[in-house]
Order: structure tokens, then sequence, then C-alpha cells
């Protein structure tokens, strides 16, 4: 069988929109296969940039699987060991949904947009 | 899992290999059949989801990631469900000693959500497990 060429998973730092803050894009899908990667991508930030204030924008992200949900999970202690946070912008409906079933809103602050992330890293003492 | 009076719109099975660079082709031959069917948008994406971690679980863990092993899959959608069953070659497990992720003491927990996003996005879930491997069978209702 011929099959279609597979789509990608990408994740990119945008340009910081305020000094100490990492913004993240990502788009595609986050399985199983392409987690690996997005993990060594955040390791790479936190652990060597030390970058811990992190805000993640999930608006072209297609698809996201428990193993992908699984890298953020894995880092998120570690970023705030750091006094930093992971927060998650314009996460679509169904991805939120996703994550609302397995509770992550409870760990993760999961806001409308950028301004509003800024503003919640701003609050922080 | 089809019940009588359903009718078949489509079937089939293929074959791929254990490992998880499969992932993306079998979301494109599931999803262009969900599409042709007329699945609604949202449906398809729980539907793709449920696919995505029952084949990466019975690649990890049925085939422990073992190059050489084959996993199989079955797509049947019917006038009023959409049936998936993922086969391995895997000894199985026990799902109702899984742990509960989104407890205290498990949601920091990296690993051990596939199954609980499973059940908790299809209508039906059994899984089957024998002498030639470990089927999950997963429905969602149309």
């Amino acid at each position: 069988m011929q099959l279609p060429i597979p789509s990608q998973f990408t994740a990119t730092e945008a340009e910081a929109p305020t000094a100490g803050i990492t913004l993240i894009e990502l788009s595609g899908q986050l399985d199983a296969h392409t987690a690996p990667d997005f993990e060594r991508f955040l390791e790479e930030r936190v652990r060597n940039e030390k970058k811990a204030k992190l805000i993640l924008d999930f608006s072209a992200l297609g698809y996201i699987s428990s193993a992908g949900l699984g890298v953020l999970m894995g880092l998120i202690e570690e970023v705030r060991a750091q006094s930093g946070d992971m927060k998650l912008i314009k996460v679509p409906e169904k991805i939120y949904h996703v994550l609302d079933l397995l509770g992550f809103p409870i760990v993760f602050e999961v806001l409308p947009n950028l301004d509003d992330a800024l503003v919640s890293f701003s609050k922080v003492k | 899992m089809i019940s009588k009076g359903e009718h078949i719109l489509y079937h089939e099975k293929i074959r791929i290999p254990a490992t998880l660079e499969e992932l993306h082709h079998v979301y494109s031959w599931a999803e262009a059949h969900l599409r042709q069917s007329g699945i609604a948008e949202s449906k398809r994406f729980d539907i793709m989801l449920a696919l995505s971690e029952a084949v990466t679980n019975a690649i990890r863990h049925g085939c422990h990631g073992s190059h050489g092993d084959f996993v199989d899959i079955e797509v049947t959608i019917t006038d009023h469900a959409v049936n998936i069953r993922v086969h391995d070659c895997g000894t199985g497990f026990e799902p109702e000693k899984l742990p509960d992720p989104t407890t205290d003491e498990n949601i920091y927990v990296p690993s051990g959500r596939g199954v609980f996003l499973i059940k908790s996005l299809a209508d039906d879930v059994r899984f089957d497990f024998s002498d030639n491997g470990t089927t999950v069978s997963v429905k969602f209702a149309l």
C-alpha cells in the first residue's frame, strides 16, 4: 500500500516577548514518535540554557498524545525548582478536553493568549 | 463489537512493523478513511488519539520495540460505530491494576496515561489476552 507522506512536528523558539521569558511555538503532531525530540528540545532550554519561564503556544498543534503530555509533566517540577513555570496558551478545544481528562489544568496554568501568560508571570514574586 | 443490524461501510486491516516511525503512516491511513466516511472532526480527533495510544502501547509494551515484530490494525466503520482492533504478540497486562494517572500520587508521573485515555474517550474498550498475543478492541459510537 502506498502511504501518504507523514506529517511533522516542530517546536520553535519564538522571539522573546519579555526578557527572561521564553516563548515556544508547537505545531504538527506530538506523539510517541516525536516526543523524544520535543523532550530534548525542552531539556536543552531548561537544563543547559537555564530558561525556566516558558510559555508554550499550542495554537498550531494538531494533535498531542499521552507521550507528548508526559514530556511536559516530566519537566514541570524541574522548571519550578528553578523558580520558573510552564504556561500553556491558545490550546485548541479538542486538546484542552484531553488535558482536562488527565487533570493537567490542576498542574499547568492554561491561558487564552500570550498577554495573559505574561501578566501571570509578572504576578509571580 | 459489531452489533446485529449494523451495516459495514468500510473495513480494512493493515500490518505495520513494530516501530514508532510507523505511527504517522497509521494516522494518514486511518484519518483518510474516517474523513471519507463523513465522521465529524471532533470525533475523528478522539478516534485518532485512541488509535495512537493503542498502537503505541502495542509497539512499546507488546512488542517491546523489537524490530522484526509486527502490529496488526483493523478498522471497521459501520453506520453506527467505528471499531478499532490492535493486535500485538505480547503477553498482555492486567488493565484493572493500572494506576489512575489523575490522582495526587500519580499526576506528576510522566508515563502511564495511554490506557486511561483510551477508556476515557471510547464508548467501549476490551482487552483479550491469548497465546497468540494481546488484542485491544475500541468502539466509538457515531
